[in-house]
């Protein structure tokens, strides 16, 4: 029996010594909360456009009811058509793809999940060799259009600026292909050539929420 | 029959797990104060003003070291509610406007507890949308009493 006292003894105490730390007390710590602002687009250019290598003559300069032009189409999928466009009698211009070219792909990444976006490009652009006398004939690209190669719509071409044609996926990415239409111009110079040399020019491609 | 209870100091300890962040956004419409909230359970509330990119994510403060089943009252108090940047260019800045906790929770059988930390974070609503991308901050204080 003595025992047992003893033992409800130090039970008490060593409750009472666990109520005695209770006291109440407060602490204070200071915190940031954030927020990060991506306004910006990733937007890379994984595949450039490029007509290929042409054969192409550009049209004599004369009265604008007779100048011809000659075209090739781009299409997004990489494939060429080829036509001419005026009523000169025979049509002087010609434009012929002979070897390679490639339709332009772009990346877009870091952008919010499952959303749609609009894609802008150029009404036209001028192409231009460096070297060239400033009188003879350039090319113009236009006509751009896009197909989404992810997301929505990817089976369907798109003209510049249609809204909410691409769609972001799961990850924040999306991807889609370019096509344009080159065309020749016109000279004032005697044989109508172009120079055998590279032609370029620089376009913008906008896109947006 | 001498006894000694020997009783080690309770060392209570107050860490961060989480950070409370409002995720990475994009800005498209700031014509109107436009706010976004992150929930206690994490949900995300937001208007078409923003497209999130990552969503937010509540505060997380891990409790331990205290006596099972202790009460603890929870607090919190925003101490700068303008947000700031580490940049040196003129920039929109964001508003805190509320800053949420549950009002107490109660201490585990382990010592320990959790507070997670929501709040709401609104644009300026200037009619701007010139928000440089980079990190905003604001600054609050959570306060508990047991």
């Amino acid at each position: 029996m003595t025992n047992v006292k003893t033992l409800s003894k130090v039970i008490a105490i060593a409750l009472l010594a666990a109520g005695a730390t209770q006291a109440t007390a407060a602490e204070t710590r200071t915190y940031k909360a954030s927020v990060t602002v991506k306004n910006a687009f990733e937007v890379a250019e994984t595949t450039a456009l490029s007509f290929g290598t042409v054969r192409a003559q550009a049209a004599k300069a004369v009265a604008a009811t007779s100048v011809d032009s000659a075209w090739i189409v781009l299409a997004t999928d990489g494939t060429f058509t080829s036509g001419t466009t005026g009523t000169a009698t025979p049509v002087t211009s010609k434009l012929q793809n002979l070897e390679g070219g490639s339709a332009a792909e772009f990346a877009i990444s870091d952008v919010s999940n499952f959303t749609a976006m609009t894609i802008t490009m150029p009404a036209s652009i001028v192409l231009t060799a460096a070297s060239s006398n400033p009188t003879a004939p350039k090319f113009t690209v236009d006509t751009f259009t896009f197909k989404p190669v992810t997301g929505t719509s990817t089976d369907t071409d798109f003209a510049t600026g249609n809204a909410a044609a691409i769609t972001s996926d799961g990850s924040g990415a999306a991807s889609f292909l370019v096509g344009a239409t080159l065309t020749t111009g016109e000279t004032t110079i005697a044989d109508m050539s172009y120079s055998e040399e590279l032609y370029e020019g620089s376009y913008d491609i906008t896109v947006s929420y | 029959m001498i006894l000694v209870i020997s009783s080690a100091a309770n060392a209570t300890t107050i860490e961060l797990d989480q950070a409370l962040s409002f995720g990475d956004i994009v800005i498209t419409d700031n014509s109107a104060a436009h706010p976004i909230t992150v929930h206690l359970n994490g949900r995300v509330d937001y208007d078409p003003a923003f497209r999130v990119i990552r969503p937010g994510v509540p505060g997380i403060l891990l409790l331990s070291g205290f006596f099972p089943n202790t009460h603890v009252y929870v607090n919190s108090t925003i101490i700068t509610a303008q947000s700031s940047t580490n940049i040196g260019v003129q920039t929109e800045q964001f508003n805190l406007s509320s800053v949420t906790t549950e009002p107490k929770i109660i201490i585990d059988r382990n010592g320990m507890g959790e507070i997670r930390v929501g709040g709401t974070l609104t644009t300026s609503g200037a009619n701007v949308t010139n928000y440089v991308d980079t990190q905003y901050q604001s600054q609050f204080s959570i306060t508990i009493a047991y």
